[in-house]
């Protein structure tokens, strides 16, 4: 008896291990997903659809449709185009002014048990004013290993009150692809480059830019979508101060191979600036802090913003305006260590 | 003119009241004298203010036996008394304390005896002060049996954590199994949570005082004990008798039982252990002067080393010898040190004097050297080269402070203390400094030697100004009230800050036997902890605020109502309504490590609010002790720019709507004596995935993701556990023996210490879903442990 109450005890003693706890989440109901992020100025509008399940994401079956109401009234229905990833996809096409409210519903139809079961989703956005953007300038800084395009770009804030903006500098390189002096093709590659924003006290105001890797203990989150509010120039003038890797800004790649020799390429640097709303602003920043933080097991789970009354999912509108300018084109000889035209016609 | 004669005709008695055996000064001791009464302040010092003439005065404290003392006071005159320990189980002549307990004008206010501490059931056969102070009401452990305090509704940095009235900033051993005060070194704790004397400033939470043994006058005394995770040793005695007195305590890890079994089983040759060091100097200048001098030091160690084997291998050309060395160490700990002065002017003032040194630091050093050596079989030259790498890493703080406090009775109604304190902080929170040489006697010139010192963050002072003045005094015989105001001023980085806290509590007795209470108190603090988990790590790092970091403040407004009615019970009904402003949480998506850098960016202020009701039911007297503590309560934070939780209110990590603690002791006699405590409290929130969506990013990709509904979306299962004790001391012809045994979690209830989760989905062989959710897994680490104590003293 002594023995098996000492073997009773030791396995107590050394009963402290990892077991599966029960989990009863509040809500396990599929619930529809609607995402939309509008640019005022596009010619058409994407809404896509789905079905968010606890373990999964399912494709919406049954009729769908998605009406889109601008300041109450109905404005369009959105047509149905092939999606992707098993999300459907659904565009529409509205003028849309500064103060307008555009409400997405979708609605859906199910026939169950000989039954119709309709569910519906909505979310209702104001259109924000166009954001005001003033001059730009560049300059090439750092040497030639780590060579930087340094902005200054000035805008104004001019409505009383928190304002919100993200800023976007993309690359769109239209090549000219020639062998032994033929043009044999065009391309054209549009690279939205990540903002280095660590000298920028507004535009870093959540952390420090990815590239700036001095300190040895913080890479800081870096500011993908380049959100910012004005709590630091409310109705005021200021200068964005971000940079772009130089040569991350001139690289493009090929859709598919192509056997050149040559290429004359004819960079242009497009820089916008949206004005969002305060949701839109908490969106950006939870993208960017789920993309920043992904594989970091020690990162807490992320909210990320949801404005879809009766399912999840966020829309969002921006009002953008944007500044292109030519950067000096450039021609790039290739070099092969094999001759590439081996094997080919 | 009236007025002055009836001062005329009053003197003032006062003194300080000691253990007759000890000679230690005895903290809260009462003196009465129909029905007018006094007690001693922290440094056993009584005053009391009688009309001339005849007077019996009975000095009295638990535990003691009463001395009556029959006095014809005619001018203000001394009388210091030695109280003869007595049974603990008679009630005593029971004084209004002016600081604590349920009699004091204070309300929230909890006095614990070390007696108490010591008769609890334990872990590991460690006695615990912040484990015994989990147990009351309002106070709950962060991740269970772990040493964290959270008090109504606050976090664990929100606490002041007072050693001989010197701040600690990290009172945690073994990432908080164990709390850093040694029970053999201590005196007297008092627990503040809600109504907060205006001498006390710098956090908004709670105030932990803890006051340590003076040390022996009289004669040599001392113990040794062991554990099952301790050694201890205690000794205090007359350098000087009745003039000069030490105290010594040590406390340590027996690393030397573990080691082997370390390396035997890790494989690997890493060790770690803590160790407590706790020293006084008590010197009786005279009947007006006293001298402290207090010490502690107390540090976790992890290191590993190990050494290369030296291995030897030829070839055709040369004989080649390599060797290596790899030593790493990671320590962290308080240091702490004091100098006090008490003077008593005159019976009505009494001063104190404080010179005060405190750090924490946490060191990371690394060692790193390998050598080769070649020799030419043809020519017989030597070559030798070798790398040496030295990498330290430290942070910390580190607070001087100069305070004076005054303590001043103008008469019986009336307990005035004011005082003023001067705090120069040093806040470190990340240096690291290095040392890199190569050396290549075959090539010099691919030598180098290289030093180098970085700061993560800048070095930062601090400057605390602060002031205050209370009054405890009686308007008439039912009604007390003690007013008071702190006022503070903090100056750190080019950037001021004032703040103005009132205090008042007020108590009125409705009857002989029950009494209500009233309070409200601001607080403000100025350092944050950055810590991201909810065990203490030794990278928490203190910080000061700064221009664009406010202050923390808190108002906090209590209501209770207290029956003594029946004999050696004590009840009482606590609520409380407690706002926080400015506090600080990690933005969303903000990783758990390396965030210390640009740590202002990472975080954010918002509000608190906390609410709720405290039942606290005492028995005192009596062979059976005990009490039930039982907490309803709500704790929630809202942080409006949006950044977390969309700016809506969510639960605070800790918000547990019941908490319940069982406290039951029973003294058999002959030195026996048991004791049982049985704790619940409801299951603490958490951030979990509830189901899979989808986003989409402004350049148009989708991403799958865990949705998220909010912070803390989901609260975990209630944990209990009953604990039980069992203590028998055995007289010796010199001294005592005591046999601490304690079983740790009795039922062995699994309650979680961490929680992890992961999202699944299972496919069948046609690629449609057949199953999928959240799973959830609890690792418990603390299961039911038996253990047990051995203390020798004599």
């Amino acid at each position: 008896m002594d023995k098996k109450l000492l073997i009773l005890l030791l396995l107590m003693a050394f009963a402290g291990c990892v077991n599966d706890m029960s989990y009863t989440p509040r809500n396990t109901e599929p619930l529809l997903i609607m995402n939309s992020l509008i640019t005022v100025d596009s010619d058409e509008h994407e809404v896509w659809v789905g079905v968010s399940k606890p373990g999964c994401v399912d494709t919406l079956t049954g009729d769908a449709a998605v009406h889109c109401h601008i300041n109450d009234h109905m404005g369009v229905v959105a047509t149905e185009k092939p999606g992707r990833q098993g999300l459907r996809r659904f565009v529409f096409s509205a003028p849309l002014e500064p103060g307008d409210k555009l409400e997405l519903e979708l609605l859906v139809e199910k026939k169950r048990s000989g039954e119709t079961v309709s569910k519906k989703a909505s979310a209702s956005v104001t259109v924000p004013s166009a954001p005001e953007l003033g001059s730009i300038d560049t300059l090439s800084v750092g040497d030639s290993a780590s060579r930087q395009l340094a902005f200054r770009i000035k805008m104004t804030d001019s409505t009383p009150g928190a304002d919100y903006y993200s800023l976007g500098i993309s690359c769109s390189s239209q090549i000219e692809l020639y062998r032994e002096g033929v043009l044999i093709g065009t391309e054209k590659f549009v690279r939205i480059c990540p903002l280095d924003t660590g000298d920028d006290l507004i535009l870093s105001e959540d952390g420090i830019a990815a590239a700036n890797m001095d300190s040895m203990f913080d890479f800081g989150t870096p500011n993908y979508y380049g959100a910012f509010f004005d709590s630091q120039f409310d109705c005021a003038s200021v200068t964005l101060r971000p940079k772009v890797d130089w040569w991350e800004l001139k690289s493009w790649y090929l859709t598919g191979f192509v056997p050149y020799d040559s290429c004359y390429v004819r960079p242009t640097l497009k820089v916008e600036l949206s004005h969002i709303g305060g949701r839109h602003y908490h969106y950006l920043k939870a993208l960017n802090s789920l993309e920043s933080g992904s594989g970091d097991l020690a990162l807490e789970d992320i909210a990320v913003p949801s404005n879809v009354v009766g399912g999840i999912g966020f829309v969002g509108i921006s009002n953008t305006v944007s500044q292109e300018f030519s950067l000096p084109p450039y021609s790039n000889t290739v070099s092969y260590d094999d001759d590439p035209y081996e094997g080919l016609p | 003119m009236a007025g002055l004669g009836a001062f005329a005709q009053r003197a003032t008695v006062s003194g300080y009241i000691t253990d007759a055996q000890t000679g230690e000064t005895l903290i809260g001791a009462g003196v009465i004298e129909a029905g007018k009464g006094a007690v001693t302040n922290a440094y056993g010092f009584y005053t009391l203010t009688l009309a001339k003439g005849r007077h019996s005065l009975t000095f009295s404290y638990v535990g003691y036996a009463e001395q009556t003392l029959e006095l014809n006071l005619q001018k203000d005159t001394t009388i210091n008394i030695h109280l003869a320990p007595g049974t603990a189980l008679k009630e005593a002549t029971v004084v209004a304390s002016k600081d604590a307990g349920i009699q004091s004008t204070k309300m929230s206010a909890i006095e614990l005896p070390m007696q108490l501490i010591k008769h609890t059931p334990v872990l590991f056969g460690e006695h615990d002060v912040l484990k015994t102070i989990q147990l009351m009401p309002g106070v709950q452990s962060g991740a269970e049996g772990f040493s964290g305090i959270y008090v109504r509704g606050g976090g664990p940095e929100e606490n002041l954590l007072l050693l001989d009235g010197i701040p600690l900033y990290n009172a945690e051993h073994l990432m908080g199994i164990l709390s850093v005060f040694q029970p053999e070194a201590v005196k007297k704790v008092t627990l503040y949570k809600g109504s907060f004397p205006a001498r006390y400033g710098g956090r908004i939470s709670s105030i932990i005082d803890v006051r340590t043994n003076d040390g022996n006058l009289k004669e040599l005394h001392g113990s040794v004990g062991v554990s099952a995770l301790t050694d201890k040793i205690h000794f205090e005695g007359p350098i000087i008798k009745d003039k000069l007195a030490f105290s010594l305590s040590g406390r340590a890890l027996h690393t030397f039982l573990y080691t082997p079994l370390i390396h035997k089983f890790a494989g690997t040759p890493v060790n770690y252990y803590f160790y407590d060091l706790n020293g006084k100097l008590a010197w009786r200048i005279s009947d007006r002067d006293r001298l402290f001098a207090n010490f502690y030091n107390g540090r976790d160690i992890f290191y590993y080393k190990d050494k290369g084997d030296g291995s030897d291998y030829s070839d055709s050309e040369y004989d080649t010898r390599s060797t290596s060395a790899a030593k790493m160490n990671i320590n962290w700990g308080n240091t702490l040190g004091g100098l006090r002065w008490n003077h008593v002017f005159n019976s009505k003032l009494f001063s104190n004097v404080t010179l005060a040194y405190t750090r924490y630091r946490m060191h990371v050093g690394m060692d790193i050297m390998s050598e080769m050596r070649q020799k030419d079989r043809d020519t017989g030259v030597e070559t030798r080269m070798s790398n040496t790498f030295r990498f330290g890493y430290e942070s910390g703080m580190r607070d001087l402070t100069a305070k004076m406090d005054f303590d001043y009775t103008p008469s019986p109604e009336h307990l005035v203390k004011f005082g003023a304190e001067y705090v120069h902080h040093t806040f470190i929170p990340e240096t690291v400094g290095g040392y890199l040489s190569e050396y290549n006697s075959g090539d010099i010139s691919a030598s180098l030697d290289t030093t180098f010192n970085a700061s993560v963050n800048d070095i930062m002072r601090g400057h605390e100004i602060s002031l205050y003045a209370e009054d405890d005094f009686t308007i008439w015989d039912r009604l007390t009230l003690n007013p008071g105001l702190h006022a503070a001023f903090f100056h750190t980085q080019g950037t001021p800050y004032w703040s103005i806290e009132p205090r008042m509590s007020a108590k009125v007795d409705i009857s002989s036997t029950v009494s209500a209470k009233a309070a409200y108190s601001r607080m403000a603090q100025y350092v944050h902890l950055l810590s991201p988990s909810s065990i203490t790590l030794p990278t928490d790092l203190w910080v000061p605020i700064t221009d664009k970091i406010k202050p923390v403040t808190s108002d906090q407004t209590s209501l209770g109502i207290y029956w003594t009615g029946l004999k050696g019970w004590e009840f009482s009904l606590e609520g409380y309504y407690k706002w926080m402003h400015n506090i600080l949480e990690y933005r969303d998506g903000t990783s758990f490590f390396g965030n210390s850098a640009n740590w202002q960016n990472n975080v954010e202020m918002g509000e608190g609010l906390a609410r709720g009701v405290e039942l606290f039911v005492e028995k005192k007297t009596g062979r059976a002790t005990g009490w039930l503590g039982y907490t309803l309560a709500w704790s929630d934070r809202r942080f409006p720019n949006g950044s977390i939780n969309g700016g809506e209110w969510f639960p605070y990590r800790y918000d547990r709507r019941h908490n319940v603690s069982l406290v039951f002791n029973y003294d058999f006699g002959h030195g026996l004596n048991a004791s049982a405590t049985w704790t619940f409290a409801s299951g603490n929130t958490m951030t979990l995935p509830e189901r899979q969506t989808v986003v989409v990013t402004p350049d148009g990709r989708i991403l799958q993701q865990d949705y998220v509904s909010g912070r803390n979306n989901y609260r975990l299962p209630p944990s209990h556990r009953l604990n039980l004790g069992l203590s028998w001391t055995r007289v010796k012809r010199r001294g005592q023996a005591v046999w601490d045994l304690s079983i740790y979690n009795v039922y062995n209830q699994m309650n979680p210490n961490f929680v992890f989760s992961d999202t699944y989905a299972i496919y069948n062989s046609e690629g449609q879903l057949v199953d999928s959710g959240v799973k959830l897994q609890k690792l418990t680490i603390l299961p039911f442990i038996p253990s047990i104590g051995w203390t020798r003293s004599f």
